[in-house]
Parts: structure tokens; C-alpha cells; sequence
């Protein structure tokens, strides 16, 4: 039964060394999480009235929800435009993508002072339509579930092949939710594209309020389809990285698909460039773009580092191989983040009386706990849950 | 099934270019209707005169002692008297490096912080002269706070015009710090229960919603004899340099005041013929509820006048949410689509697959 399956659960041991480690570094960045709710923000974090968002948001939730649209890359790609050879890379493109953004909602919650206000976003007198950020935190929430909903068949498709002799109950369960699912799929897929969609681009939209604020090398009405084209270029580039991570980390084969996924990156990269030197013209943001500061030279390396390794896969055989679409897809997260960083902390400038924000320590710690928290899960799931493509069924030797 | 990578890759872009067109649109759409409208005829505004401002600061004290060391008093005063947003408002706590110590009885003030809604900085010009400036929030017309907050925990009064805050909706998320051109809300960044200070027009502590005027027949305004009305900067003023009334009354007072200074010939106002802006807040950020007029550029009293522009860019981000989201008729459009395709998609291979199962089952047994 289980050969037929199209993923596998990977048979290894979850209590690693490695597994301690990130454990620790879990451990450190939660502790700070208790600290900061006991004394406040202000006393982990360098945010200041002129610099209130920091990397928590800029990170952990513009870039690490771009990061987990992985999910929704390959969602798009397999079911809308119909490429089901790269069905097998689903499964563990949604499980990163789970943890991305659901721990993009954690993180807010810790960045947000008032968190037990919360529940306001469901009070229909309190809700405001017009706040971008109302729409992207209602459309988290929503795809967390969403991507929950996706990643469940692996659970009953555990449930379902586990031994019907020494669990018959748990087996009728897993399979009578296995077909139910099966049944819906379409609708939750069709959700599951659909949300990121609309917060990708208000992710964008949410700066544009901010005018003058923004440096007119990032600032444009054009920010929204700026993001959404954007997370399609990290969610190409993250589905073809993590799987060659994991080729490497967890010691398996190479799954050839990635190689022609790439491919599509550099047209949607040449589209952002364009919509980029478009919106830059049109704010005049030139000038400031030629004047060799620290903003000139993180927007130069934002466009370079996304240039490049769309030259490279083009042009450049050696992309094809393992190690090219590891350098490629890494370069393409850089420059991607890059850009979105750059948009939420790097060309914020509220004016000279303040103090330009750089991260403090515990802000990093936190940020790289909410990460370890990220691995840590993956790492578990795929070893409980069947994630990864199944060998047997792909026919790869061992 | 076999795909064309051409196919793939056309539709790939389709699929990029058809959501976009969806953002694009709004972003070079033409201003919203309210944007041209006048402001509320009752519009209670501040009016700061810097020219008349000595800089003694009463003004800062008494808006520290109203709404923050005597708070929890000025909130348990019966409620027919005052007008409270919430009756459990937030009492605030002060840092331990704000307190006030006999070693030191002042307050220290770098700039507004969560204990101060309104500060006055001085600057200094090339002729050694002082130049007075009242910061605190200026109510704006369309206020990008307001179009910030996700939850409404600020809003603007439809009838004053006054900008207010409920803590006991806000979420603390400082999107309403962001969006602000002039930089006023301020968060307590030490404490666990945090929350935004901004000025409300002391409409929460002793600043009842006012109508406490008539208008008679020609549109002017005559005052009740109201002892509440005013906030308690333009009560404690001593030489009225920050008055409390209707926009437009304030306005023309403003013009007067400049009308008169040229007249006289002591051209003692400071005029931005560029822009066309001799009082500050008449056109600044789409016009604000709280007009300024001084001696010295407002550029040098950090008003960034140039960069924030005679337009709210909450227009401009409500316009590009309004097009996408209007009654969500794009995105259940792309769900809807998206559910077809999907389901089609689905189909069609899981009956490619049965289609080989079987023809691999016949190779078998053959």
C-alpha cells in the first residue's frame, strides 16, 4: 500500500544532535519572548517613536511570509496551470509554508503592545476596511488555517496506512478523512491561492500610506504588484532551495522537476524590473538612487541580486546542476528579502531628529528563534508525517 | 499529461499579469470625492501663533497635569459633565526615569514621548532670535492614523473633526506611527500595558464634545458662555498665543493677523507664496485641524512642508484597497475562477492516472 503512495515518511531519527541544537537556540529565543511580555517592547527592541516597526515585521512577517510562499507558488503552478509533475514537491513546500506564516502571526504577537486587544479584528463595529493591515491580518489568520487544511491529508494518510490489525479505528478514521479531503481539495486549494494573492500585494499596499516617510527609490503606488510579484519570485526560488536542502540535509536523491521549475524565475524577475524602473522614474527616485548612501547602495544590490541569478539560469548551464540551483535559488532569497526589507526598514526615514533603527540583539534572537521553531517543526514532521516524495513509487535507487 | 514549457511559462505570466491589473488600476485612478469636500462646518481647531508664543511651556504642564497626573480624577468626574470616549480609560503610570524626585522636580522632555501630548521646541535663527513651536497632533482632515488603524481605536469626529483614541480597542500594532506625516503618536515602549499618546483636544478628560455654540442665520458663530470648553493648553495660554474654536472663524483670524502685520508694515509673518500657504494647515497633507502661523519657515520648525504634499496619501492607499477589495467582488471573482480551474486541473489527472494504472496492470499481466 504504502509504495503507491506518492510521499513517504522519511525514516530517520528525530532526536538528533542537531535536533538540541536548534532546540537551544529555540529555548534562547523564547525566553527573550517572556522578558519582553513581563517589561514591554521597549526593552528588548531599539524601536523608537520615529522607528516603531522593526524586524519582527520587516523579517519575520514581509519576508518570512514571502519565504513560505512556497506552498503557494507550487499550489499555482501544479493546479492552476496544470504541471502535476511537480505534485511531489507539494506536500513539503506546504509543510514549510505552515510554519513560515503561522509564525509570521506569532511573531506579531509579539511585536503588537496591546496583544489582548486582539480579538477587536473580529468585532464587526471595530473592523476598518480601509487599513491594508486589517486586510493582511484577517488574511493570515485565514491562510494559516488554510495551509493547515493542506498539510492534514499527511496526517490521515499516516493514520490511514498504520497497522489495521493493532489500530483498526485510527485506520477507518485516517481513511474516511483522507477521501473527504480529497473531495474538497479543490476549494481549499482554490482559497489557498487566492489569500496570498490579496496579502502579498496589501503587504505592499501598507506603505504606501506612509509617503513621504519612504524613500522615493521604494515609494509608488505601484508597491502592491511590487509584492506580488515579488513572493512569486521567493516562492519559485524557496521551493527550488529547499529541496535541494533537503537533498542534501536528509541525504537523498536529486529530484530533477526543480531544474525546469526555475526556469520561470527569471521572466517574473525581467517583470519586476520593469514595473521597478517604471515606478522608480515616476517618483523621481533617480537621483537618490545615484547618490552612493547606504539606501543607494542596499537598493543597487537588491536589483543586482536578483539580476544575477536570473542571467545565471538563462545563460549559464551551471544552474543547472545541484550546487547552481542552490547558489541561485539563495542569491534570489537574498535580493528578494532584500527588497522587502528595504521597503520596511532601510528606506523608512522619518525625519533627522531620530535615530536611524538598527536591530538589537534580543531582536535577533527572538527573530532567529521564531526561525529555529520553523526548522525544528519541519524537521519532526517529515520523519512522523509523509511529507517527501516516496522513493519506491519515483523508482530512485538507493 | 505532458505540458508545453511554453504553455507553462504563458500562463504563468497570464497569471502574474491578471492579478496585477487588479493593483495597477487603482494606483493611477483619479481622486475620491470626499477629497474635494470643504471641511465639517463645526471643525474645532487649534490655532498656535508662534509670533505671540514667549515659550514659558504652562501650556505642557497643564496638558501633563490634566491628562496624565490628574487623569484618574478628571475620569471619575460625573459623566454628565464630561463626555468620555470610555469610562475605563487607561490611568497612566509613569517611568522610573520620568519620576519626579526631590533631587530633581522637573520633567525631562526629549522630543513627544508617551507621557507628553503636546511639547513647544525652540529654534534658534541665524540672528540669534527664538522661534517658538506647539507640536502636538494636528487633526488632520483625512488623517493617515485614522486610515491606518486596523480596529478603528483611532477615529475622527464627524461633526469637530477631533481625532480621538480608544485604548480599549487599540492592539498597540504603531501601523498609526508610521503613517503619520507630522510623527505625533507616541508609544510607552516600557511597559507591558502599552498604549499610543496622542492629543484628543482634551476630549477625553475635560473637553466635552462641543456644542457649545449657535450659529446664527449669517453662519457665524456665537459662543455659549460654556466653562468647559477649550483645551487645557488654550485655557492656560497667558498670552493667548493658542486659541480653541471653529476652523473658519480661526482661519480668518489668521489672515487677518496677517493682513494687518502688511498693512501696518511690519510684514512680521513669514508667507510660503510657493506653495501658497501663508497659514500653515490650511493646505498641508489635504488641510489640517490645527493651523500655525510664524515668523520663520516652517520647514525650519520641522515641518517637512515640500515632502508631505498639499495631498493625504491615505487617498491614495484607500483608493488602491477600494478598487481591489470593493465588495470583494475580485477576490471571490479569482476564487471563484481558481475553484474551476482547479477542479478541472484535478480531475483531468486523476483520470490520466487511472488511465495508466490500468495500462500498467495490463503490462503487467502481459
Amino acid at each position: 500500500m504504502s509504495s503507491q503512495r506518492e510521499y513517504a515518511i522519511h525514516r530517520a531519527p528525530i532526536l538528533t544532535p542537531a535536533f538540541y541544537g536548534v532546540l537551544l537556540v529555540v529555548l534562547i529565543g523564547m525566553g527573550l519572548v517572556a522578558y519582553r511580555y513581563a517589561v514591554g517592547v521597549g526593552a528588548v527592541s531599539n524601536l523608537s517613536n520615529g522607528y516603531p516597526w522593526g524586524i519582527w515585521l520587516s523579517y519575520d512577517v514581509a519576508t518570512g511570509s514571502a519565504i513560505a510562499c512556497g506552498g503557494y507558488v507550487l499550489a499555482v503552478t501544479v493546479y492552476v496551470l496544470n504541471n502535476f509533475k511537480y505534485h511531489t514537491m507539494v506536500r513539503s513546500a506546504v509543510l514549510a509554508s505552515m510554519f513560515g506564516y503561522s509564525l509570521a502571526g506569532l511573531s506579531v504577537m509579539v511585536d503588537i503592545g496591546r496583544y489582548w486587544n486582539s480579538y477587536s479584528f473580529f468585532v464587526p463595529s471595530r473592523m476598518n476596511p480601509n487599513s491594508a493591515l486589517f486586510e493582511v491580518a484577517l488574511c493570515i489568520m485565514a491562510y494559516c488555517v488554510v495551509l493547515i487544511l493542506e498539510y492534514l491529508p499527511a496526517v490521515f494518510e499516516k493514520f490511514a496506512d498504520e497497522d489495521a490489525n493493532k489500530s483498526p479505528k485510527l485506520v477507518e478514521f485516517g481513511k474516511k478523512w483522507e477521501k473527504r479531503f480529497s473531495k474538497a481539495l479543490f476549494v481549499i486549494v482554490a482559497i489557498g491561492a487566492t489569500l496570498p494573492t490579496m496579502h502579498q500585494s496589501s503587504l505592499g499596499t501598507l506603505y504606501v500610506l506612509m509617503g513621504y516617510k519612504l524613500d522615493p527609490m521604494w515609494q509608488t503606488g505601484l508597491l502592491p504588484l511590487l509584492f506580488l510579484s515579488n513572493a512569486y519570485i521567493m516562492g519559485f526560488a524557496i521551493a527550488a532551495f529547499e529541496t535541494v536542502l533537503s537533498t542534501r540535509l536528509l541525504k537523498r536523491p536529486f529530484e530533477e522537476e526543480i531544474v525546469d521549475l526555475s526556469k520561470v524565475i527569471p521572466f517574473i524577475v525581467f517583470f519586476w524590473l520593469i514595473v521597478r524602473v517604471i515606478a522608480v522614474t515616476l517618483n523621481g527616485g533617480w537621483s537618490n538612487a545615484f547618490a552612493f548612501t547606504g539606501r543607494s547602495i542596499w537598493f543597487w544590490l537588491e536589483i543586482l541580486l536578483v539580476l544575477i541569478p536570473s542571467l545565471m539560469i538563462l545563460f549559464c548551464r551551471y544552474a543547472k546542476s545541484e550546487s547552481g540551483i542552490f547558489l541561485t535559488g539563495m542569491l534570489l532569497l537574498i535580493g528578494g528579502g532584500m527588497y522587502r526589507i528595504g521597503v520596511y526598514n532601510v528606506g523608512f526615514n522619518p525625519g533627522d531628529e531620530y535615530h536611524m533603527y538598527f536591530p538589537s540583539l534580543a531582536e535577533f534572537l527572538i527573530t532567529v528563534g521564531f526561525v529555529a521553531i520553523e526548522i525544528l517543526g519541519y524537521m519532526v514532521l517529515v520523519k512522523l508525517t509523509p511529507v517527501l516524495p516516496n522513493l519506491e513509487k519515483h523508482g530512485h535507487k538507493h | 499529461m505532458k505540458t508545453n514549457r511554453r504553455d507553462f511559462l504563458k500562463a504563468a505570466a497570464g497569471t502574474v499579469a491578471a492579478a496585477g491589473a487588479i493593483t495597477i488600476t487603482p494606483s493611477i485612478a483619479l481622486a475620491s470625492e470626499d477629497e474635494n469636500a470643504p471641511f465639517a462646518k463645526d471643525t474645532m481647531v487649534k490655532f498656535y501663533d508662534s509670533t505671540v508664543c514667549v515659550g514659558c511651556q504652562a501650556c505642557v504642564v497643564a496638558c501633563y497635569k490634566t491628562n496624565f497626573m490628574e487623569r484618574e480624577q478628571n475620569l471619575a468626574t460625573p459623566l454628565e459633565e464630561l463626555n468620555f470616549i470610555e469610562r475605563n480609560d487607561i490611568i497612566p503610570v509613569i517611568a522610573d526615569e520620568d519620576k519626579v524626585s526631590p533631587d530633581k522636580p522637573w520633567i525631562v522632555v526629549n522630543g513627544l514621548d508617551y507621557r507628553l501630548r503636546t511639547i513647544i521646541k525652540k529654534h534658534v535663527d541665524d540672528e540669534g532670535k527664538s522661534h517658538f513651536i506647539k507640536q502636538n497632533c494636528m487633526h488632520c482632515k483625512k488623517p493617515g492614523c485614522v486610515s491606518a488603524c486596523p480596529v478603528h481605536a483611532l477615529e475622527k469626529d464627524k461633526d469637530d473633526g477631533v481625532v480621538t483614541y480608544d485604548p480599549n480597542r487599540c492592539i498597540g500594532c504603531r501601523y498609526c506611527q508610521m503613517a503619520c506625516p507630522f510623527n505625533i503618536p507616541a508609544f510607552d515602549w516600557h511597559r507591558a500595558n502599552a498604549k499610543i499618546t496622542k492629543c484628543d483636544m482634551c476630549r477625553s478628560t475635560i473637553n466635552p464634545k462641543s456644542n457649545d455654540f449657535d450659529i446664527d442665520a449669517n453662519g457665524n458663530a456665537t459662543y455659549k458662555d460654556n466653562p468647559n470648553k477649550g483645551t487645557a493648553c488654550t485655557k492656560v495660554c497667558p498670552t493667548g498665543a493658542v486659541l480653541y474654536g471653529r476652523r473658519e472663524d480661526l482661519l480668518k483670524l489668521a489672515h487677518d493677523r496677517i493682513k494687518q502685520s502688511k498693512e501696518k508694515g511690519e510684514n512680521k509673518y513669514y508667507e510660503d507664496t510657493a506653495r501658497g500657504e501663508s497659514v500653515l494647515g490650511e493646505k498641508v497633507y489635504g488641510g489640517t485641524g490645527e493651523l500655525v502661523i510664524s515668523a520663520v519657515d516652517f520647514r525650519r520648525l520641522d515641518f517637512p512642508v515640500d515632502k508631505i504634499g498639499d495631498r493625504a496619501t491615505a487617498y491614495k492607499s484607500e483608493n488602491i484597497q477600494h478598487t481591489i477589495y470593493k465588495y470583494g467582488i475580485a477576490p471571490i471573482a479569482l476564487f471563484g475562477t481558481l475553484a474551476f480551474v482547479v477542479n478541472r486541473n484535478n480531475k483531468k489527472h486523476h483520470e490520466e492516472e487511472h488511465k495508466k494504472e490500468n495500462q500498467d496492470h495490463k503490462n503487467g499481466e502481459a
